[in-house]
Parts: C-alpha cells; structure tokens; sequence
C-alpha cells in the first residue's frame, strides 16, 4: 500500500509540478519501496501515452456559428427587459422560449426544456396570430391593395412599424442565422422551400384569400411538426424565424407600400446575399448567378422606392420569387455539395488503401528478400557445418598422420599441435551452435511482423464496415441518387480492399513456403547431428509456422494450404529424424 | 491573454459587449473543443457541445462570479454540456477514424493519430466522473485545486476518481495492447 502522500508526490512529479525538495523526497521514497518504484513507472508509462494524444484544432468557422447563434439570443444585461415586453414577433416568441436556460453552470442544474411543448405552443401562437390578423383587419380591396401613398392606413401603418418590419441590426442578425442554419440541412431546406412556395403563390394576388391563408399557415404548420424528428432545435427555430419573416412579407402586401417597407425587403435581400456570399464557394458559377439576381432585384426597388403601391408590390412580389428561387437553387446546391463531399472523403480512404497497400506490398517484398538472406544465412551455416565436419576429418588425419609420425617429431612439440587443434575445433563448433540461434530468432521476428500485417488489413477491413454502416444509417437524409452513388465508390473500395488481401494472402504463402524451404534445406545439409538446444528452436519455430500456416489457411486457400502442411509436415519429420541420429 | 486582460473582457461581455466576447471565445474555443472532444469521442458532437458551451456561457454571465476563475466556469459549463449531450445523442456512428481533420489527408488521419484513436476508446470505456477528472488531469493539465474548483468537489475526490480512473484505463489500454 503507497501512502497516500507519496501518491500525490509521484503524480506530481509525473506532471513537472514537484518541487527540488518533493522531488528528493520522492527519490528517498522509491529507493526503498518496490512497490512504489512499479506504480511510478506504470503512471510515467501512462502519463506518456497520453501525452502523445493529439490536440485538435476546432473546426472552421465554430466562432462565427457561435458569433451568429448568439446574435439571436438575448444579451445578459436585456434578459428581464425583453421578457417583459411581450411577443412582438414570432422570432422574439421563440426566443424566449428557447433561452429558458436548461441549467445554470453556477447552479450546476439541469433543466431540459420540452421540445415538443415548445413547437406546439409556438405552432399554436403562429395560427392564432395569423387569424387574429385576418381577422380583425378588414380584408383589402383591390383599390387599397393597389393604392397610393396617400391611401395608407394609419393604424396598419403603426402596426407594420419599424421594429416589425425592418431585418435591420438585431432581427437581421437573426434572419441571417436562421438562414445559414437552414442552408445546413439540405433536405429540410427543400421541404420548406416548397412550402414556401405555396404560401408565396397563395399570396401573390392582390386579393389575399383569408381562408387559404389560414389554411397554408396551418399547413405549414402541420409539415413543421412532422419534420421535428429530424430537425435539431436550432433549425426549428430558423424555421420558424423564416415563418415569421414570411407572415410579415405577406402583411406588407395588404395595403401599400411605405420606404421602410421597401427598406425591410432590402434588408431581407441583403441577408440572403450575405448568406450566399458566405457560401459562394458551394457553387461559384450558380452563386455567382443568383448573386447577380439579387443584385439586379435591389437596385430595381431602390428605383421604385417613390412609386405607387401597385408597382412596389409587384417588386416585392418578384424580389420574394427570387428569394424562394435562391432558396431552391441552394437546396439542389447544398445537396450535391454534402454528397461530393462524401464522395471526395471516400475517393481519399480509397487512395489512403491503396497508398498503404501499396507500402505494405513494398514491405512484404523486403521482407521477402530477407527471408532470401535468411535463407542463404542457412546455408552458409550449413556449409559451415560441413567444413567443420571436413576440417574435422582434415584433423583426425591429421592427428592419425601426427600420431604415425611422433617418433621423429619431438613429443613436446606433438603435443602443443594436438592442443592447438583441439581448440581450433573447439571454436568452430561454437560459432555454429551462434549462428544457428542468432538466423532462427531473426526468423521468429520476422514471422510476428507478417502477422501483424495482417492485423492491419483486419482493422481497416472493420473501418470500412463502420463507414458502410455510418452511410446506411445517413441514407434517409441523402439523395437516393447521391446514395447509390456512395454506396459505389464503397463497393470500389471493398474491392480494392479486396485485391489488396488477396494479393498479401498470396505474398504470405510465398514467404511461409520460402521459409519451409530454408528450413528444409538446411535440416538436408546437416551433415552432423544437432545440438539439444537448436532442435528444441527449431521444433519451437516449425510450431510458430505451423499457427500462422493455419490462422491464414482461408486467406491462403486450401489447396495451397495443404501444400504448405505437407511441407511442414515433412520438415518435422525431418528434424525427428535428425534429432534421433 | 493575461488575468486582467481576460476580466475586463469578461466584465464587459456580462454588460453585453459580443466584441468582447467574441474574443473570449477566440482564446477559450480550442480548449474547449478539445475537452469536448475527448469526452465525447465524435468531432461533430463536439462541435456542437462547444457552441451550446458558449451560448450558456453568454446567457449566464451574469450568474459568473468574478472572483472565480474564467477557465474554471467555462469547463464546467463544457463538461456538462458534453455529458448532457451524451445522454441525450443518438447520433449516427461516425464515418471513420479519417473524418476528424479536414486538413489532415484520411491517412494521416488514420496512421499519425493512431494512439489518440486508441487512446480515445478507452476513455470512452471509463465511467463520466472518471473520464471526466481524467480528461482535465492528463489531457488539458489542470492540477487537483483546479479540478476541485470546477467540479465543486474536494480535492480528496479529485484524488481518489484519479486513482480509479487511471486503474480503469490502465486495463483499457493493456485490453488493447498498448501498455
């Protein structure tokens, strides 16, 4: 048990936060205790694992997404003002029911808003308002709708004031991120762009059918419910934002035209320019494109800023088609975006494959031409062995010749020969038992790096099935199209993959047999018996070949693997043989 | 950024200054994301755990008591908004290791950050309350006073969560034969 203090001591001294006089203290400590040395280096060990862990940049452009979804939120100092002041938008509505806080970090609580309670009543106030409008305003007639400036009623004047009306400042900071959130979800953005097309072209007449009206926001309505599964919380609100954009658009139309009004499409304009500037690089050409429009459509008001209703409602009518035009034309934009993006994603894990492929191929090849060194190793040691045998014999003649001459060599001199030869052949046979151990572990070593190659192959093998699945589960909010097109490019890959496997499947069964044979050849040209200690390595290194023979036989293939079994099987039975003599 | 630099900016975000608190979301956005990141394991759950971090951050200043730490309150804020979106998400598996760095080619990804990967997995095996004092010890390096300070426990916790918490990896890692 490490006492609790050197504990801290080791932690810190581990993080570079120890003291000189901590750090002797600690040093007295670990000299002493084994424990306490085992547990400091499995923390150092640790320690430096994760050190090693990366640090990641945050993605591009998360201030900004910051910067904008703050840009609809309430500011700390105005949080009670704009409670009290009430709804006077859908937008502000929203908001405050959005920034209920779910829990403060100083209170360390927890509070989920409902969702679900949240869109209803919102639902719920957007058709209220909608038919308390229609409702207590008079319908217009066709003269008031067409009218002149002199026509303008007062109290509807009042009511489209500057604060409704105007997406200048805060309300054009949110209409801009409500649009950017949208422009995220390529398939929401289309069904909303279809309802917002209906609701355009029911509003489009200068008579403003009430009851249609009341229907398509309903409607609406109902196509938002639906869409909340998919939705996160902060496309609901641009939703809804858009909504309210939309219902005050629409208001304009009921009588005429005043310059704030005109100012306020503007503003609207400018937010979806913004927007698409924001993006231009999705689709330069078709960004370009309705950049220009856009363009064109507000130079077009600011000329009829001073004409009569009927002609600025007819602008206005146009700048809204060309808004639901954009609208339209990013949604197809967004879409073929996200899957070329996928796309190009998996055109790199292709390329990533092939490059490693490619580099494990390379290594397989060097491998194999060590395993040609080995080899060769071998058979030097063989033909080593049989010098020792002939420079064995050469000796006993040798001795024999020295033994049938001594009477005339001088007995002393004899002696010293004998000697000396015994040691000569003392070494020799030493040297070979060396080198025999030294080429087997070299072999053993080389033998676990092949099977961690396939270790490799195995872990990206599961990579690709996680993508496939990861792709599967995206396919709802894809394009069928863009999705068959996905699900291509991953057959490719898994082809690819494929090839690669068999390619390294085969590059193994050549490097298994090519070993065999070293083996093989070598146990041929022992001229002599072997020594205990390499009989039992090799029975160890026949047994090594022989797992990874049968842990790669369905990669192999079974005829080749019943080849290379037979060979194994002759080779052990050739080293039993030899282990006998 | 120094103490007093970062107080006035705090001071004048909490009277609504977004200039100024743009800028603390300028220097705290990369720790912040990383924290994130390593509680959650998925690079787009972090994104949005960061934003959501920040938003709080915004609506509540005027609950953050200036003699408190700004780094402190901010990682707490973070911490909470990760394990909440855990708890919550049903977010589809990720796309692959290589999907979490757009300026890293896919097999950098996949080769360079090979012990991070590892690493990451066995993070997510740990119990949140060790994750998370795990996290802010080896890998943002905040030391036992800070860890207490922004998780409102003793440091006799911090000490004791560390201690299991390094156990529990340990046995994660060597599960997959790294230590």
């Amino acid at each position: 048990m490490i006492p609790d203090r050197y504990l801290t001591l080791i932690d810190r001294e581990i993080a570079g936060e120890a003291s000189e006089e901590e750090r002797g203290e600690l040093a007295e400590y670990l000299a002493r205790d084994a424990e306490g040395r085992e547990h400091y280096d499995e923390l150092r060990a640790l320690s430096a694992l994760l050190e090693r862990v990366d640090e990641v940049d945050p993605p591009f452009g998360l201030k900004q997404e910051v910067m904008g979804r703050i840009g609809t939120r309430k500011t700390p100092e105005s949080r009670v003002r704009r409670r009290s002041v009430g709804w006077r938008t859908i937008g502000n509505v929203l908001a405050l029911g959005r920034s209920v806080p779910r829990h403060a970090a100083e209170e360390g609580g927890r509070a989920m808003g409902n969702k679900k309670t949240m869109f209803l009543v919102a639902g719920l106030i957007v058709v209220v308002a909608v038919i308390g409008y229609f409702s207590f305003t008079p319908p217009p007639t066709n003269e008031e709708a067409a009218g002149t400036i002199g026509k303008v009623e007062k109290h509807r004047a009042v009511q489209l004031g500057d604060k409704d009306v105007i997406l200048g400042g805060q309300e054009g900071l949110e209409a801009d991120t409500a649009l950017a959130q949208l422009l995220d979800d390529a398939a929401t953005l289309r069904n909303v762009s279809a309802e917002l097309a209906n609701v355009s072209r029911l509003g489009s007449g200068t008579q403003i059918d009430v009851v249609n009206m009341k229907e398509a926001i309903a409607h609406l309505d109902t196509k938002l419910a639906s869409h909340e599964a998919r939705l996160d919380e902060r496309a609901l609100k641009g939703l809804q934002l858009q909504l309210g954009s939309v219902q005050r658009a629409l208001a304009d139309r009921v009588g005429s035209l005043e310059p704030a009004q005109v100012a306020s499409v503007r503003g609207q304009v400018g937010t979806v320019e913004a927007a698409l500037a924001d993006r231009a690089s999705l689709k330069p050409a078709s960004f370009a494109s309705l950049e220009l429009q856009l363009g064109s459509a507000a130079k077009t008001l600011d000329s009829v800023a001073g004409v009569s209703g009927a002609a600025k409602l007819a602008q206005l009518q146009a700048e809204l088609a060309n808004v639901q035009q954009t609208l339209e034309n990013s949604a197809v934009a967004l879409d073929a975006k996200a899957v070329g993006q996928l796309q190009l994603q998996l055109a790199n894990v292709q390329r990533g494959l092939e490059s490693r492929s490619a580099q494990i191929q390379a290594k397989g090849g060097a491998a194999c031409l060590y395993a040609s060194c080995c080899e060769s190793c071998l058979g030097t040691t063989a033909m080593q062995r049989n010098e020792v045998a002939n420079l064995r014999l050469e000796l006993a003649a040798m001795t024999t010749g020295l033994g049938n001459a001594a009477v005339p060599i001088n007995p002393k001199q004899l002696q010293q020969l004998q000697v000396s030869l015994a040691n000569v052949t003392n070494q020799l046979e030493s040297n070979t038992a060396l080198i025999e151990r030294r080429t087997l572990e070299t072999m053993q070593a080389q033998l676990g790096a092949t099977i961690q190659e396939r270790g490799g192959i195995a872990t990206m093998q599961q990579l690709l099935a996680s993508s496939t699945r990861a792709l599967e589960s995206r396919s709802q909010t894809l394009d069928r199209a863009g999705f068959n097109s996905l699900q291509m490019e991953l057959g490719s890959v898994s082809r690819a993959l494929d090839a690669n496997s068999l390619a390294l499947s085969q590059l193994l069964a050549a490097r298994i047999q090519g070993q065999l044979g070293a083996v093989s050849h070598f146990l041929d040209n022992k001229a002599l018996g072997l020594r205990p200690d390499a009989a039992g390595a090799f029975q160890a290194y026949l047994g090594n070949l022989q797992t990874a023979l049968e842990n790669n036989a369905s990669a192999i293939g079974s005829r080749q693997a019943d080849s290379l079994r037979m060979t194994l099987g002759s080779a052990n039975r050739q080293l039993e043989s030899k282990i006998q003599q | 950024m120094n103490e007093e630099e970062e107080a006035a900016l705090v001071e004048a975000s909490r009277e609504g200054d977004r200039e100024a608190f743009g800028k603390l979301v300028d220097a705290y956005q990369k720790p912040v994301f990383n924290l994130a990141l390593r509680m959650l394991g998925d690079r787009e759950d972090a994104r949005d755990a960061t934003q959501e971090t920040f938003l709080r951050a915004w609506e509540s200043l005027s609950s953050f008591k200036p003699e408190h730490r700004f780094f402190s309150w901010i990682y707490r804020i973070a911490i909470n908004e990760a394990l909440d979106l855990r708890s919550r998400r049903t977010r589809p598996e990720p796309i692959g290791a290589w999907a979490v760095s757009a300026t890293q080619g896919p097999e950098g990804a996949m080769l360079e950050s090979e012990t991070s990967r590892i690493v990451q997995s066995a993070l997510l095996e740990l119990k949140p309350d060790h994750r998370t004092v795990a996290v802010l010890r080896h890998l943002r390096r905040c030391s036992y006073r800070e860890i207490a300070d922004i998780l409102h426990i003793p440091e006799k916790t911090v000490k004791s969560r560390l201690f299991e918490a390094r156990q529990q990896l340990k046995r994660a890692l060597e599960a997959r034969g790294v230590v």
